[in-house]
């Protein structure tokens, strides 16, 4: 799956969507998301999962990345270079923009190459997060972002 | 006169703004659809049928959920008051209040929390079935020394709020300060901000008004949610607010729902209201609306208004109501003019004329009259009649006491009868008569019917030179031509040459100023 410069290469087991919003006003730039899940991903679903992550089970996993607006590249929030490795102490059960019961979520915010990202994760055990971190490790492994 | 557009008109610092400094970070009415107008006859036929449902109608909830979620609640009984809400409103759906509902019902981030994402839902029934925007207020970081390192979310200790649920008061029982999660578009120059605390709605886009990017994101399933203590119809008044721009007016956000007073319903906003009336929607702003709500508002002296508030000369503004004015500059103050007050006021060209702008509140006079001062003069209103002194006219007016004085409440504006080479204007006891050079002088009601006769300021007298004396026993004014005396005891009026006032015998050791030689000026350095 290839988009504006983002490929990522799903490992088996995962399904990936890629989305591209329109510009918010005329001049500004559309934002672009890859989404991906380890089971079939929900047509009508928010960009940060609303929809789709009521459908995770225990062991699922729902990725989205999202790439922000460019001029944000440079700023507090975006500054840390490259694509993060998640680690299990990274996730928690109020770690999502909506909290279910048993789920767990993390949330990273970098820049590759100059274009700025938000990565957000949700498990659908935080009991298994461990398993569920070195699963995301390896699909974050097959994701290559070009430079703008 | 234009209707000014609000937004931004002035500089207005929202709580972002001061959360941020606090972490020293720089930083025409409208038709109802087709939908709306039948379920407002579903509502009619509730209210009729349903007793179960009347305190719900009482308290304006079934309104509220009729506009939220029209068909589900028509449709499903018992949700009114959830309906209100919109979905998901329990605190164990996990999603988080919306401010209104901790903030005494202020959209807007709480203080101590910034803006830190947003995103977009389309078809929302309180934006008019268009796109709804959210704001995620964050708390701040502020509450521990180790926040951690990774960007986005700090650690939950520090967080300048607790987790807890929304208020048994409200519909709207969602998460306050719960969840760790940042949508990351606002305030990206803050690399750390605590749980989000609560949620601002907008049917303008964020970036428009906050300190957020135009990354969009989308999540439709949340265009119904919503609080009691928001605005809970999509009507003229929302409408009017879009057009103004919304949170970033000068109107500032929405303090509760709206509500109805006599005449209207409004809205309140942080710094105003919005009201539709039967004239139209006007909002009142700023200094003109606190003056407004102090005379007693809708059922006050001024009553509703019938204009929005408008750009006046010289940096003011003004707005119009149906029983007068109300203009304001930071120069001279907010203050109204009522009734005939009013209405000579905008005859004679409202803050643009020579008037200028009122310098006081309506005030009673003697004899049961009211009267207004200006910069540029005063306009009385009594059984006379209501009429404008202007300018060195009215100046000479207020020393003689205004409306109680020796003159009385004026019985004409101030005119010219000599094709502007001077001006004079008639009270109930007298005359104030003003001209460059012979200056500005009065005369009481006697010697004013005699100059009258003789033709007054065209006429071969010319104009005084001086006011009214008593002089052994006679009254007395200088002209430039001659000098009328009236005599109280025969009722009789004289004419005769140009007097030389007396001169006032010195007193001992005092000089006239005539007598006192002139030192040389001393010129300084430079």
């Amino acid at each position: 799956m290839k988009l504006d410069g983002l490929s990522l290469r799903p490992p088996a087991g995962w399904e990936t969507r890629a989305r591209r919003r329109p510009a918010a006003r005329t001049g500004a730039r559309g934002t672009v998301m890859l989404h991906a899940m380890t089971r079939e991903i929900p047509t009508d679903r928010g960009d940060f999962g609303t929809g789709a992550v009521d459908v995770l089970g225990a062991d699922d996993i729902f990725v989205s990345l999202v790439e922000m607006d460019p001029a944000e590249s440079g700023s507090a929030l975006y500054a840390d270079q490259g694509v993060p490795t998640v680690a299990p102490g990274d996730f928690s059960p109020d770690g999502t923009q909506r909290p279910l019961p048993g789920q767990s979520g993390g949330q990273w915010f970098f820049n590759v190459a100059g274009r700025p990202f938000c990565l957000f994760v949700v498990l659908g055990s935080h009991a298994r997060r461990a398993a569920g971190a070195a699963r995301v490790n390896v699909l974050l492994a097959q994701l290559s972002v070009e430079s703008s | 006169m234009s209707l000014l557009s609000l937004s931004g008109a002035l500089p207005r610092r929202s709580s972002t703004q001061q959360a941020l400094s606090g972490l020293g970070v720089r930083t025409i009415p409208l038709e109802a659809s087709a939908s709306q107008r039948l379920v407002e006859k579903a509502a009619g036929w509730l209210e009729r049928r349903t007793s179960r449902r009347g305190f719900l109608v009482g308290a304006g909830v079934v309104g509220s959920a009729l506009a939220v979620d029209p068909f589900g609640f028509v449709l499903t009984p018992g949700t009114a008051y959830a309906s209100v809400c919109g979905p998901g409103s329990a605190c164990s759906t996990g999603w988080t209040v919306f401010c209104a509902t901790i903030n005494k019902g202020v959209n807007a981030c709480p203080p101590g929390s910034i803006a830190a994402g947003w995103w977009k839902a389309d078809g929302a029934s309180l934006c008019g079935g268009k796109a709804r925007y959210i704001i995620d207020c964050n708390s701040t970081c502020s509450r521990c020394s180790s926040p951690g390192t990774r960007a986005g979310i700090c650690a939950s200790d520090c967080w300048s709020c607790s987790c807890t649920c929304g208020p048994q008061s409200s519909c709207d029982r969602r998460k306050v300060c719960c969840n760790s999660f940042r949508y990351g578009q606002c305030n990206t120059q803050v690399r750390q901000v605590g749980g989000i605390q609560c949620r601002v709605v907008s049917c303008t886009p964020p970036y428009v008004f906050e300190n957020c990017s135009t990354g969009l994101l989308v999540d439709n399933r949340t265009s119904e949610h919503s609080s009691s203590e928001l605005p809970t119809v999509w009507n003229a008044i929302s409408a009017r607010y879009q057009q103004l721009g919304e949170n970033g007016s000068i109107l500032g956000a929405t303090v509760y729902g709206q509500v109805t007073v006599p005449g209207a319903i409004a809205q309140r906003y942080q710094n105003g209201q919005i009201l539709q009336t039967p004239q139209g929607v006007f909002e009142v702003v700023g200094p003109i609306e606190k003056r407004w709500v102090a005379l007693g508002g809708a059922t006050g002296i001024l009553g509703l208004p019938i204009t929005g508030w408008f750009d006046a000369p010289d940096g003011g503004r003004a707005t119009r109501f149906a029983l007068g004015r109300i203009s304001s500059r930071p120069t001279t103050g907010t203050w109204e003019t009522v009734g005939e007050v009013a209405a000579t006021f905008e005859r004679l060209g409202s803050e643009g004329g020579p008037l200028g702008y009122p310098t006081s509140g309506d005030t009673a006079t003697p004899g049961g009259g009211h009267a207004g001062s200006f910069t540029g003069g005063r306009i009385s209103s009594s059984g006379a009649g209501t009429y404008a002194v202007l300018g060195d006219v009215a100046t000479k007016y207020r020393r003689l006491g205004l409306e109680g004085g020796r003159l009385g409440p004026p019985t004409s504006d101030t005119a010219s009868n000599d094709g502007g080479a001077g001006v004079f204007t008639r009270f109930e006891r007298g005359r104030i008569c003003s001209r460059r050079g012979p200056g500005t002088h009065w005369m009481g009601l006697e010697i004013a019917e005699a100059y009258r006769v003789r033709g007054s300021e065209p006429g071969p007298l010319g104009y005084p030179t001086g006011d009214q004396v008593e002089r052994d026993g006679l009254l007395v004014v200088t002209f430039e031509n001659a000098t009328l005396t009236y005599d109280p005891a025969t009722g009789q009026s004289t004419q005769g040459p140009v007097q030389e006032p007396p001169i006032e015998p010195v007193p001992p050791g005092k000089r006239r100023i005539a007598d006192v030689p002139l030192r040389p000026r001393v010129s300084g350095p430079g």
